[in-house]
């Protein structure tokens, strides 16, 4: 019905045949375009058309006068003119109510003395009352509180709170008396209203008339004047500051201190203390040290937060004293304080804080850990260089909280002496406080620290203390440090040490400016290096890149020892720039060992993928066509191609069409480079683009890509630019109601196919013909609510001829493109009794507003005749059968569940997760049974399982209920271990506790990941249970680069994406309560799994999730 | 009969469905509640329940249900059901009332909330959720210590200090108040109540945005001469022709404070942040945000007198929509530093600070920085460090508990929200104008300061 209005409304002004009816477009579209432009209006013509205003006709003048009123304040004589013309309209008899309502409104922007007298006129009258006395009370000045204080002794009822609300907003000390004369009033509206009047004033008389009032005061109207008197003292007590005026100080004070100290509930004596607080001096120290013992907790809580108002020393003083007195919860709070106190303080170290100093080194020993942490935490607030040492003996022996505590002070601690007494510590004592003391070198970003990084770095037997001085040197080593690194790192011999100072090494190397300045160590360094020590030294030269670097590496390509050589090559096929691409091309043309020349064609191909200038890329694939012969390297080639645009481009990809081994990649390059060729749509075009067949074939690819595991794509519709799909006698899809359109500019947000649609306002219909009786369906689509937040559609199937609709999918609201959010999109499977009838309706309705509006659709068949077993039970609503678990052959060891089952249709769980069980079961100490139903974790036993692994998500279905975080959650907490497999970190989308659980998870507003392809994954922590000795490898994958989460996670492998040069995580483990989580994004598919190190990963991450020794020989 | 329309309004009042009195508060609600409640009832005297805050204890742990803090959420549109869904998830509190005058929202969100704790009513610890049209009966609720507040803007300051004044915590979501007049009273009932109240200024929990500002506080940019804003642009709305309304909504809880105009269904959902009634416009509601983080990494902008402001706006000519579509505004202080405020046509989305040494661009999306070296700063012993919250609803649950002020405290929303108005009134009066803080009035131009205070419907009052 409403909806229906609203319709026969947008139609009288025009609108209804744009689904937008809100939209303007800049500067501003008229809202109502009339069959006729209405002409210009002049101030004349809109003030008589006001007069005659109602609310059912078009706003237009309303706008131009809202405007021409506003404009006109700027001067005294048009403010005049504005005022006269709309007390005209207030004057005459024949003027609307509507009209003179608006006049009210804005008159008090322009209006004078004389409009006061006219605005008095019109409280007489009832219809004009209550427009009028919201009028006197916007306008400023004595004039509008006379007639206020006039009225106020006749008025009676709602007229007379009008006036108390009117009178109190202006704080008209003048009415404070004939206000207070209400005060008794025995309509609870008026003494309500007087009582928020009288304190709003504040002067000792309105406080005199409170506190007599309260004194007979009963319940509610106790509570009115307790709030009241609480307004009233903070209104005097700021008069009484801004003018030095002690007396109402002190009145204020007083009246606060009546309410403090009396037998009332917390709130009220809360704030009485902070009234108190605020007016300052001795009056706020004594109210807070009061409420400091306080019996109410909350009380106490208010009056620690209290003591950041009380200033000077004077105060700090009384805090450290009191410190020892509080309890272990108060203690924490007030630690915090004299935190943020001392930190806000300029000078840290005057003899204030050397006395906070010794009261908060005594905290230190108070037994409770959580007092211990906030003590260290506020040491780093107030404490010396003499507390480095101890700072730092924390750091290195205390549980987790207490820990990072200390590590927050070191790296804060500001003052004299303390960078020297850190650098002391890094210096000698035992190694675990000398990591620390070097850490906190590197967070407090000291300089001067290079000297004693490097002797520790160069230590040989303190490896902990090596690595922690290598990890800091990266972080803050300088360019005068990099020549003894490079030295360091030449001779080295263990490999874990060698990869942190290949580390430090790059990363201090970058710092240096001149490049020969750079490469020169080295240089120096490769005569008489070793073969490992040389392949360190390549890698070295590769990540600084440049022609210098170059000259020193290409001796190396023509060494005698094999080792050197393959180590030359592989340094030079990950080389940071260009500069090595000729030498590449010739090895890849030249090398003696294939696979040089193979890692050579790679990282030329890689180089010239990165290559910014198009011509130049394209220079650079041709020269290498000749020499890419095997598939992957054509597929690399064709990638790079796809990125171009031009005839050339298009020329060499098409060469491709006819190669069996990368057929579907030359047509999809060459797809991409017709498509870039054609001109960007105009933004704001309102007719709906024809459709496009070369986006349509890329679509139809992506959808087939993303079939349902099972089935396939068999007709695609882009509603708007088409209406009708498919070929006679195979199923198809036509719009049978709606109406084609297209949201202009809308392809600026998305991409323009769900910027075209078809709508209607009441429902849009599809039929879908042509199906085969044996198969199943899936009906696939995408929505968006581009230009509102409001609609919300449900979508149901019916039968062609005559028959209930059955609903597919309840009502949803769609994603707004007002608010940011990206179109929809979503999938359900159609009835297969409907299906059976060989054409089935296919309706979409409108369960808001303002219309209903469809992006696409799609069906998917089932490849089999009988339907897919993951579609019956959906589809025929029968209830799904307990979830089976698949066990393990393997009997004994810890039990490990791999819960998968669901995924996204391009995740084929079903392949995947036999192999993933295969590389875990390598571990002869777990046994792995699997479940092909996340729900199982809401009504399955968890209690025999050391470890989950969670291979699933949950796209566009459900994720279990409530209980399964619960049990997850708990399984985890209390000390099992939990695995995340790929696109893991996607499920529970609308679970936020997840993240913590997780680490990192899924945020769709990024980029979701590199195009699938061969990358590296570089090893973080080679020292990590889980990644020791593992080396870099190559993998083919999804690069995610999708993750977000902010909580600490502890990186152990990760890898630099092709399209933005950024590092992400692939691999990372994280505590959670007790337990411990794995989390890899590797895996997209069985490929992806090949590699031994991926295997080595899962299966060491699931060992130690388990808590066992991953690398320990079972 | 209640008289909460103006007087003589031809355009029928709510109907006989108007039992509630005639004053603005709701005392004595309770006593004819009937039993829901009646079990709590003897906790009313205590405020927030405090309890050993669990993250400064180092405890872990779901919070037991006696200590769990119970919230009434107040306006249930889509940014309040958003936060509805979150604090269903969140430890530590329990819903225990909705509120809206839209009854089906309400309904719905009372369902949702009995869903979510189907599980605690089993166990006899959740005792239902109370679903109203008035706020006051929330306030009068004893068992429920905070409110959300996502009602439109002409809500936000009336709501908020009712809440205060009924001893609750506040969420409060942006902007904080319609006229920069209401937001000082709010802001001295809130501070006079001594509650704590976090604005939904929820950027401020983000780390890129702590970290932009940190920059820009710390000198990392050198001497700051400009902050640039881009916010989504206004929007036009269609005339619209008064109608019924439906029996399912009770407009004059709708309508509140805000002047009298009569009802029609495209305002009532969404559009009303369009209408200067209700809502100042993008200019305002969004704008504020990023306005915030400004004032966050630049406090000059925000303090003292002189700040000398000047812009223009696009405003629609026709329909029910009356805030602008496009703007463009400068704000200059006395030393010169300019904050450039415009919809995202012009300055690109979020916030830039640029200083003489480089420059800091953050969004909700990311950070970047020129140079972008900057982005790997690390604050040594002695930096200014700014407030440290990952999580908006987290730190006020925590603040509630601990007394803490939260990480987007009023006086911040005032500030924020202030400005976007400043900015907007010189675009509606088309002339320069100059700022001054501690007043909080214009220099040399009464005229302009009437644009700061609206006087609210009776029998509305702050």
């Amino acid at each position: 019905m409403i909806r229906h209005t609203l319709l026969v409304t947008l139609l009288a002004t025009g609108l209804a045949a744009a689904p937008v009816a809100a939209r303007a477009a800049a500067p501003v579209a008229p809202a109502a375009p009339a069959a006729e432009p209405a002409p210009a209006l002049t101030p004349d013509a809109a003030f008589a058309a006001l007069k005659s205003y109602t609310y059912d006709q078009p706003a237009r003048v309303l706008r131009y006068l809202e405007a021409y009123i506003q404009r006109a304040t700027g001067s005294a004589e048009d403010r005049r003119d504005a005022a006269g013309r709309l007390a005209a309209v207030l004057r005459d008899p024949d003027a609307t109510l509507d009209a003179k309502r608006f006049a009210c409104q804005w008159l008090p922007l322009v209006a004078g003395n004389e409009q006061v007298l006219l605005l008095e006129q019109m409280l007489d009258d009832e219809k004009t009352l209550e427009m009028a006395r919201r009028a006197l009370q916007a306008i400023p000045g004595e004039a509008s509180l006379e007639v206020l204080r006039e009225v106020l002794g006749g008025a009676k009822g709602d007229h007379l709170v009008g006036i108390l609300n009117a009178l109190g907003a202006q704080r008209d000390a003048a009415s404070a008396g004939s206000i207070a004369a209400h005060l008794e009033s025995k309509d609870q509206a008026v003494s309500a209203a007087a009582a928020a009047a009288i304190g709003e004033i504040g002067t000792i008389e309105a406080a005199d008339a409170l506190t007599a009032a309260a004194k007979s005061a009963q319940g509610d109207r106790a509570e009115t004047l307790l709030a009241a008197r609480l307004r009233c003292a903070q209104r005097l007590g700021e008069t009484g500051l801004a003018h030095i005026d002690a007396p109402r100080c002190e009145r204020a004070v007083a009246m606060l201190s009546e309410i403090f100290s009396a037998d009332l509930p917390a709130r009220w004596r809360i704030a009485a203390m902070m009234g108190i607080v605020r007016i300052g001096g001795e009056w706020g120290a004594w109210a807070v040290l009061e409420a400091l013992e306080d019996k109410n907790p909350t009380v106490r809580a208010a009056a620690i937060q209290a003591t950041r108002r009380i200033p000077g020393k004077a105060g700090t003083e009384k805090l450290v004293g009191i410190l020892p007195t509080l309890t272990p919860r108060d203690q924490v709070l007030m630690l915090g304080v004299l935190a943020d106190r001392a930190g806000a303080a300029d000078r840290p170290l005057d003899r204030e804080y050397a006395d906070a100093r010794l009261g908060v080194l005594k905290m230190l020993d108070a037994g409770a850990a959580a007092v211990c942490a906030a003590a260290v935490r506020a040491l780093g607030a107030v404490g010396s260089a003499d507390d480095v040492p101890r700072l730092v003996a924390i750091a290195a022996s205390s549980e987790k909280a207490v820990r990072d505590a200390a590590r927050e002070a070191l790296a804060r601690l500001n003052a004299g002496g303390v960078g020297a007494a850190v650098i002391a510590a890094a210096r000698q004592g035992e190694p675990a406080t000398r990591v620390e003391a070097i850490r906190a070198l590197a967070a407090r970003r000291s300089e001067g620290a290079g000297e004693v990084l490097l002797a520790a770095a160069a230590e040989g037997n303190a490896p902990a203390v090596r690595a922690a001085a290598l990890a800091a040197l990266a972080e803050i080593g300088r360019p005068d440090d990099y020549a003894r690194l490079v030295g360091l790192l030449a001779g080295v011999d263990d490999a874990n040490v060698a990869a942190s100072a290949e580390r430090a090494a790059v990363a201090v190397g970058q710092r240096v400016a001149e490049a020969k300045a750079r490469v020169e160590p080295v240089r120096k360094a490769m005569a008489g290096a070793s073969p490992g020590a040389a392949e360190r030294l390549l890698d070295v030269l590769a990540a600084f890149g440049g022609a210098e670097a170059l000259e020193v590496l290409r001796p190396c390509l023509k060494a005698d020892d094999t080792a050197v050589r393959t180590a030359a090559v592989r340094a030079l096929s990950r080389w940071l720039d260009a500069s090595a691409a000729d030498a590449l091309l010739a090895l890849a043309r030249e090398a003696g060992a294939p696979v040089h020349r193979q890692l050579a064609l790679r990282g030329y191909l890689r180089l010239a993928g990165q290559t910014k200038d198009a011509s130049a890329r394209l220079r650079m694939f041709s020269a290498a066509k000749d020499v890419a012969t095997t598939a992957d390297a054509k597929k690399m080639l064709l990638a790079g191609l796809a990125g171009l645009s031009g005839p050339e481009a298009l020329a060499m990809a098409q060469t491709f069409l006819d190669d069996p081994e990368v057929k579907p990649e030359a047509q999809a390059a060459v797809t991409r480079i017709r498509a870039a060729a054609k001109p960007k749509p105009q933004p704001k075009r309102a007719a709906v683009p024809p459709a496009d067949p070369d986006r349509l074939a890329a679509r139809r690819k992506e959808l087939a890509d993303a079939a349902p595991y099972g089935f396939h794509l068999v007709c695609y519709m882009d509603c708007g630019p088409q209406t009708a799909t498919g070929e006679k006698g195979k199923p198809g899809l036509r719009v049978t109601s709606g109406a084609p359109y297209f949201w202009g500019g809308s392809d600026a947000a998305a991409d323009v196919r769900y910027g075209t649609i078809v709508f209607t306002d009441r429902e849009v219909v599809f039929e879908a013909a042509g199906l085969d009786p044996k198969r199943a369906y899936r009906l696939g689509f995408s929505w968006w609510d581009y230009d509102h937040a409001t609609r919300a559609q449900s979508v149901w199937a019916a039968p062609l001829k005559e028959g209930r609709p059955v609903r597919l999918m309840e009502t949803a609201r769609l994603p707004s493109g007002a608010q940011g959010q990206k179109p929809a999109e979503k999938a359900v499977p159609l009835p297969h009794d409907l299906t059976a009838a060989g054409s089935v309706r296919v309706l979409f309705r409108n369960e808001a507003q303002p219309n209903v509006v469809v992006s696409e659709v799609w069906l998917w068949e089932s490849d089999t005749a009988s339907a897919p077993a993951d579609a019956a039970p959906e589809a025929s609503g029968e209830a799904a059968a307990e979830p089976k678990v698949h066990r393990s052959s393997r009997s004994g060891g810890a039990r490990v569940l791999l819960v998968t089952g669901i995924d996204h249709p391009g995740h084929k769980w079903r392949e995947t997760a036999p192999v993933l069980r295969e590389a875990i079961e390598k571990d002869e100490r777990l046994a792995v049974d699997i479940v092909e139903d996340p729900g199982w974790l809401e009504t399955g036993d968890l209690a025999p399982y050391k470890v989950v692994v969670h291979h699933w998500m949950d796209w566009k279905v459900p994720p279990p209920g409530p209980k399964a975080r619960t049990n997850l959650d708990r399984f985890v907490r209390g000390g099992r271990g939990l695995v995340l497999v790929h696109f893991g970190c996607g499920a529970w989308q609308d679970w936020p506790g997840f993240v913590q659980l997780a680490g990192r998870v899924w945020d769709p507003d990024l980029r979701a990941h590199d195009p699938r392809g061969t990358f590296t994954v570089d090893i973080v922590d080679a020292e990590h249970p889980i990644t020791r000795g593992l080396k870099a490898f190559e993998t083919t994958d999804e690069l995610y680069t999708c993750l977000a989460g902010a909580r600490e996670i502890h990186v152990l492998a990760k890898a630099t994406s092709k399209v933005d040069q950024k590092d992400y995580p692939m691999a990372f483990v994280l505590t959670y309560g007790q337990g411990r989580v794995f989390h890899c994004v590797l895996g997209h598919d069985v490929k992806a799994f090949e590699p031994e190190p991926v295997k080595t990963l899962y299966r060491r991450g699931a060992a130690w999730a388990a808590g066992l020794d991953p690398t320990a020989k079972p | 009969m209640a008289v909460l329309h103006e007087s003589g309004d031809a355009g029928s009042p709510p109907g006989d469905q108007v039992t509630r009195g005639r004053g603005v508060t709701r005392r004595g609600f309770l006593a004819g509640a009937g039993g829901a409640v009646a079990g709590v009832a003897a906790g009313a005297a205590m405020a927030a329940p405090y309890i050993v805050p669990a993250s400064a204890l180092g405890a872990g742990g779901a919070t037991p249900p006696s200590d769990r803090i119970g919230i009434g959420s107040i306006g249930l549109g889509s940014r309040g059901t958003q936060h509805l869904k979150g604090l269903l998830q969140a430890d530590g509190v329990e819903i225990r009332a909705v509120c809206d005058p839209q009854q089906p929202k309400c309904e719905a969100a009372r369902d949702r909330a009995a869903k979510a704790y189907a599980g605690r009513a089993q166990r006899g610890s959740f005792r239902g959720c109370l679903a109203t049209a008035d706020f006051r009966e929330v306030l009068d609720r004893p068992d429920v210590d905070a409110v959300v507040i996502a009602a439109p803007e002409n809500w936000h300051a009336l709501v908020a200090a009712f809440a205060a004044r009924a001893g609750k915590d506040i969420y409060c979501e942006k902007a904080l108040s319609l006229t920069v007049a209401e937001g000082r009273a709010l802001v001295d009932t809130v501070r006079r109540t001594g509650r704590i109240l976090q604005v939904g200024t929820q950027q401020r929990s983000g780390r890129n945005f702590r970290f932009a500002c940190e920059l820009a506080r710390n000198g990392y940019l050198g001497r700051l001469t400009r902050v640039e804003v881009g916010v989504p642009g206004g929007r036009a709305l269609p005339n619209v022709a008064p109608e019924p309304v439906p029996p399912d909504i009770d407009y004059d809880l709708w309508l509140g404070p805000a002047p009298y105009t009569p009802y029609n269904p495209l305002k009532v959902s969404f559009n009303w942040y369009f209408i200067y009634d209700y809502c100042i416009g993008w200019i305002q509601s969004w704008g504020v945000h990023h306005v915030d983080i400004a004032l966050w990494g630049a406090p000059s902008l925000g303090q003292g007198a002189g700040l000398q402001v000047e812009g223009s706006a696009v405003f629609p000519d026709d329909g029910i929509a009356n805030t602008s579509i496009t703007w463009d505004v400068r704000c200059t202080t006395p030393d010169g530093l300019v904050l450039h405020f415009t919809d995202n046509r012009k300055n690109p989305q979020g916030c830039r600070f640029i200083g003489e040494k480089g420059w800091v661009h953050v969004t909700r999306g990311g950070i970047r920085a020129e140079p972008a070296s900057l982005l790997t700063v690390a604050l040594g012993p002695g930096a200014i460090r700014l407030y440290e919250s990952n999580e908006h609803h987290g730190n006020w649950i925590e603040c509630m508990r601990t007394r803490r002020d939260p990480v987007a405290p009023i006086e911040a929303g005032h500030a924020a929200t202030g400005l976007t108005i400043v900015c907007d009134i010189a675009t509606r009066l088309g002339r320069k104008l100059t700022w001054n803080w501690p007043t909080e009035t214009f220099e040399n131009d009464p005229a302009a300061d009437r644009m700061l205070s609206r006087a609210m419907r009776n029998p509305w009052r702050l």
